[in-house]
């Protein structure tokens, strides 16, 4: 259990990458073909994803999308604490 | 900034504020950055991709754009 990353942490990632994500989506709304801001975007999109699937993991999945990155052999989607309980985990 | 202050008080009729201006003394002949454009219209430029903060940064700004980085206080654009 001592090499769980800290489940704060991983949230904050997700919460920065998350952030970055939707500005850049905006920029694009009105940007579509600006190639640095595209890269930027799949980069930033790609490490929020790989962050979403790591959270899973160690932590149970966020959203439906990584209900299969978690480790539980069963489905354990409803034992999860939710966001509203915090010292659920 | 109290000069600017008082020289607001007293400029004639018909002068306008704007951030552009405030250096501008006194409030004739001055430059016109937007002469030639259409009077109550505003003006939006385009964006660039420059100047981007990390996903850090630009959660805790609020914007991961330098640009939109500012310091709004909901005072009107007064030099402080």
């Amino acid at each position: 259990m001592n090499n769980q990353p800290n489940r704060r942490e991983m949230l904050n990632t997700i919460n920065e990458l998350s952030f970055s994500v939707l500005d850049i989506q905006l920029f694009l709304d009105t940007h579509p073909c600006d190639e640095d801001a595209l890269a930027y975007f799949q980069e930033c999109s790609n490490a929020r994803n790989q962050a979403l699937k790591e959270y899973a993991q160690y932590y149970g999945p966020l959203t439906i999308d990584t209900a299969t990155a978690s480790c539980s052999e069963r489905w354990s989607w409803i034992n999860d604490p939710w966001p509203w309980q915090e010292g659920g985990c | 900034m109290s000069n600017y202050r008082s020289n607001n008080m007293h400029r004639p009729q018909g002068g306008y504020r704007s951030p552009m201006h405030h250096m501008t003394e006194p409030c004739y002949g001055r430059k016109d950055h937007l002469e030639g454009m259409t009077i109550a219209m505003a003006y939006v430029p385009w964006q660039s991709w420059r100047d981007v903060y990390d996903p850090a940064k630009g959660l805790s700004r609020g914007t991961i754009f330098k640009e939109l980085d500012k310091p709004f206080l909901g005072k009107g654009a007064m030099k402080r």
